[in-house]
């Protein structure tokens, strides 16, 4: 089934078709939920709101502009952005690289292994590319927000994050 | 360090765009901008960008975590709910569920007894059919369809994480003679969740009432005449100073069997 097949069929109510965009995509919008919620109960909770939000946006999905999983990592940033402003919560880098709260999911990695390596490759990074990334990826702050924040220009914070984010690829992959 | 992060005062290029926007880190502005820059490139022009944002959005950097397994259900059951609650949606989304909510404000009595009469019927063969001499493959396949079924409801998850959590306010059902249950809600999410045990076998169904308006309603489902398993749903209702909630266990005819009230001041 086509990306835009899926998304007509899971507009159109058909719970397979919602169980089959799970099963393409549950992961990496349960990772997304992880990075800005790292404890079981609020991450699965976001998931499964990103979930209904997809669901009630299916029909605009088009084909044509973007592949599924771009929609859907567009859809999820957006509902952990909301969902953190809604908390006026920001939780931090620390918070982010820390030991998760409660019982956690069922992770393929030790919780220290995710920490070390994700301290290895904020490390990488210089300065002002720490601070955006923190602000923007992990913090959930617009990127006019951050450039006000740290006085620079947007066309700078912009090219310092996708740089930094190229950076931060380039270190062991990512499950998927 | 790469070569790259020494570059980051060079003016954003048009990949940096589209890999902040396969991101979701663009405004809703920039993003409308750089959709209408996108179209004015050529077909195979297109295309590479897709792939290119595509490849992004699969590969971000991302913790290394793996949801549980029940998230599955628990996230058809959610937009099974959202379907009920969302007059423009509910008749989008269909989904089998063993239990059915009626999150109406009101219901009409006759309406009610049908529906008390239709799950005496069901607990009545589902009784003869316990005390039928049954097949281990068949008992097993029974519970794992009532594993599936509170799996679907998300049970085991959310008890846990409010059950968790000391402060969570809750009304408690401790008469052993008449079984147990507890009505807990949880002010961060603003569900409810409702679940009991061993409860007298003429129950047969449950109401919520906020100052006195019934607000949720569900039919119990019922083996060998014992209410064995948890019987949890949650419910989008909220908390709130002054509000009196009622929880009531009703028998076939709607008679009040057990109820309980507490009052938020």
């Amino acid at each position: 089934m086509s990306d835009q097949e899926l998304m007509h069929e899971v507009a159109s109510g058909n719970e397979a078709a919602f169980g089959e965009l799970y099963d393409r995509f549950g992961k990496l919008v349960f990772r997304v939920a992880w990075q800005f919620f790292p404890n079981q109960s609020e991450s699965e909770d976001a998931v499964q709101e990103v979930f209904i939000r997809l669901w009630r946006t299916a029909d605009r999905f088009d084909a044509e502009r973007a592949k599924l999983v771009t929609w859907v990592m567009l859809i999820a940033r957006r509902h952990m952005i909301d969902r953190l402003r809604r908390k006026r919560a920001r939780p931090t880098t620390q918070d982010y690289v820390s030991d998760p709260v409660g019982d956690g999911p069922s992770q393929t990695e030790d919780p220290t292994e995710i920490r070390a390596e994700l301290r290895v490759r904020m490390e990488r990074l210089s300065e002002l590319q720490k601070e955006v990334v923190t602000r923007t990826y992990f913090q959930g702050f617009t990127l006019k927000e951050t450039a006000e924040q740290l006085g620079a220009p947007l066309g700078t914070v912009k090219s310092a994050l996708s740089r930094a984010l190229a950076a931060m690829r380039e270190g062991p992959k990512p499950e998927m | 360090m790469t070569e790259s992060v020494h570059q980051s005062d060079e003016p954003p290029t048009l990949k940096d765009d589209l890999i902040l926007d396969a991101l979701g880190l663009l405004d809703e502005s920039e993003s409308v901008a750089l959709q209408k820059a996108l179209n004015e490139l050529s077909a195979s022009e297109r295309e590479e960008t897709r792939v290119l944002q595509a490849d992004w959005a699969t590969q971000a950097p991302l913790p290394s975590v793996t949801p549980p397994s029940h998230l599955r259900a628990a996230c058809i059951a959610s937009a099974a709910r959202a379907a009920e609650q969302s007059p423009e949606h509910h008749l989008k989304l269909t989904l089998n569920r063993q239990a059915k909510n009626h999150h109406k404000a009101t219901r009409s009595a006759a309406v009610w007894r049908a529906a008390a009469l239709a799950m005496f019927a069901g607990m009545l063969a589902m009784i003869m059919l316990t005390n039928q001499s049954e097949s281990w493959q068949g008992q097993q396949a029974r519970s794992e369809k009532i594993q599936r079924n509170l799996e679907a409801l998300g049970v085991s998850p959310k008890i846990n994480a409010i059950l968790s959590n000391r402060d969570n306010p809750f009304i408690q059902f401790g008469q052993s003679e008449l079984g147990s249950g507890q009505l807990v809600w949880n002010d961060s999410t603003g569900d409810f969740v409702l679940f009991s045990r061993g409860l007298p076998k003429e129950v047969a169904a449950v109401q919520v009432r906020v100052n006195e308006q019934v607000v949720y309603e569900q039919a119990y489902l019922a083996k060998g005449g014992q209410f064995q398993a948890d019987a949890v749903e949650q419910s989008s209702l909220r908390n709130t100073e002054g509000q009196s909630v009622t929880v009531a266990f009703l028998d076939q005819d709607g008679n009040v069997v057990l109820t309980q009230t507490i009052s938020m001041a």
